[in-house]
């Protein structure tokens, strides 16, 4: 009987194993792994080996989140339509992302065009952003940013304005971003 | 056409431009006078001839729906928690230094983490970059051997890189208050021999990143220089270009 609880937790550290590399290795255009392909590769236990590996992803400062196809976090009832991505666990400090191919006015950016497309009810025109931005940046910089924004999944466009896109609402805590924002001081570095 | 059957026409092409804006984002969709608009339509709706006349006025129709829908969704939005005057964040941006801002903004992000595998769609574009690239013989002298042994070992451990990032800092302001704040990237960029150069351009990619310094690009010549960051709307940028180190030109 031991052995067999030995046998059967052998299994489960190795579907553990499985779903981590499943999450981490992107084998789609875009990151994410759906609820419906983990159960496939893993079984019917698959939020089970799920809860485990975010356990132990925690060790190492990194969580699974899974968000519904409209974007919302996904309750354990939705998870076979959610898409699951690993993510870090508290946000991370400049050194950390210095290297990561992101550029500070960039950050600045997303940042500006979140905050103003979340207040906006979701959308706004290209032109609001582009004013936005042009008050920050060189005016001839503005249209690259967005553009890198938009295809790295930050920002959608579409006919009707621009969205937030898929990225933004797995990686980007809005809401918390507009009380940061609300709540700073605002003209510490004001020239 | 007729007179009215032009007056007409003109309506429906109003409606459906002010459709389109209020779509767009470029009018509130409560700067649109619904019940005004479709007791119009209904008014036309009896003199309506041919099938264009129809269709024009299903679109504009359709078009009204979709406002009121917007409107629907602007006091969703009202009610929620993320509600925040859009001016008042067009504000705090204005006033805020950028990168205030981005580290502002880093307390509210968590990346996506993932590991790069080779995939069918990554092979399919190395395949076609591999095609596209011309012979080695046509792009002219290639970088040296790596010197030592530091083919895959990080070239400075993390307090050497700092050290080495205060100097470069320190050197490129020297060479900026030479040179009235303006120094030629390419001149900046020239070493003693081309890994002199590479070690310059590394460090000088991170200054860039930090803000330190930022790049202007000569828009007659095409030449770039290395400013100091004028205002905080120049406080950081990046640039990639090449340069033949060894040689005369650059590109």
């Amino acid at each position: 009987m031991g052995e067999a609880r030995g046998e059967g937790s052998e299994d489960l550290r190795r579907k553990v194993r499985r779903a981590a590399h499943m999450l981490l290795l992107r084998s789609h255009a875009k990151p994410g792994v759906k609820g419906w392909e983990l159960r496939r590769a893993l079984g019917r236990d698959y939020k089970v080996v799920l809860r485990l590996l975010d356990e132990e992803l925690a060790d190492i400062g990194f969580r699974i989140v899974a968000k519904a196809p409209d974007g919302r976090d996904a309750s354990e009832e939705e998870y076979g339509e959610a898409t699951f991505y690993v993510t870090f666990r508290e946000p991370p400090d400049w050194p950390e992302i210095r290297g990561s191919g992101w550029r500070i006015d960039e950050l600045a950016a997303l940042a500006a065009c979140v905050a103003l497309i979340s207040a906006k009810g979701g959308r706004a025109s290209r032109e609001e952003l582009e004013d936005l931005l042009k008050s920050k940046l060189p005016e001839w910089k503005v249209p690259g940013i967005l553009t890198r924004l938009v295809r790295a999944g930050y920002l959608s466009e579409t006919d009707e304005g621009v969205g937030v896109g898929w990225r933004t609402r797995v990686e980007i805590d809005v809401e918390h971003l507009l009380s940061l924002l609300l709540g700073s001081r605002g003209a510490t570095g004001a020239r | 056409m007729s007179r009215t059957s032009r007056a007409r026409r003109e309506l429906f092409e109003r409606i459906l431009e002010l459709v389109r804006e209020v779509f767009s984002g470029r009018v509130d969709p409560f700067d649109v006078n619904v019940v005004q608009l479709a007791s119009r339509l209904r008014e036309e709706f009896p003199r309506l001839r041919g099938w264009d006349e129809i269709n024009l006025d299903l679109e504009a129709m359709i078009g009204l729906a979709g406002v009121v829908e917007r409107q629907e969704e602007w006091i969703e939005h009202r009610a929620s928690r993320l509600f925040v005057d859009p001016l008042l964040v067009a504000l705090k941006v204005e006033v805020m230094d950028l990168k205030e801002l981005a580290r502002m903004f880093l307390r509210a992000w968590r990346p996506i983490v993932e590991a790069r595998g080779v995939t069918p769609a990554f092979l399919e574009a190395a395949v076609s970059y591999w095609l596209e690239l011309p012979p080695a013989s046509e792009r002219g002298e290639v970088l040296p051997e790596p010197r030592g042994e530091q083919d895959f070992e990080p070239l400075w451990k993390e307090q050497e890189f700092e050290k080495r990032l205060m100097l470069e800092a320190r050197r490129l302001q020297m060479a900026l208050d030479e040179k009235e704040g303006e120094v030629s990237y390419s001149d900046y960029l020239r070493g003693k021999d081309p890994w002199d150069s590479a070690e310059r351009a590394y460090l000088l990619s991170f200054l860039i990143s930090d803000g330190v310094v930022s790049v202007r690009r000569d828009p007659a010549t095409g030449e770039l220089f290395l400013v100091r960051p004028r205002g905080s709307g120049d406080s950081a940028g990046s640039i990639v270009t090449w340069m033949d180190v060894g040689g005369e030109g650059h590109g």
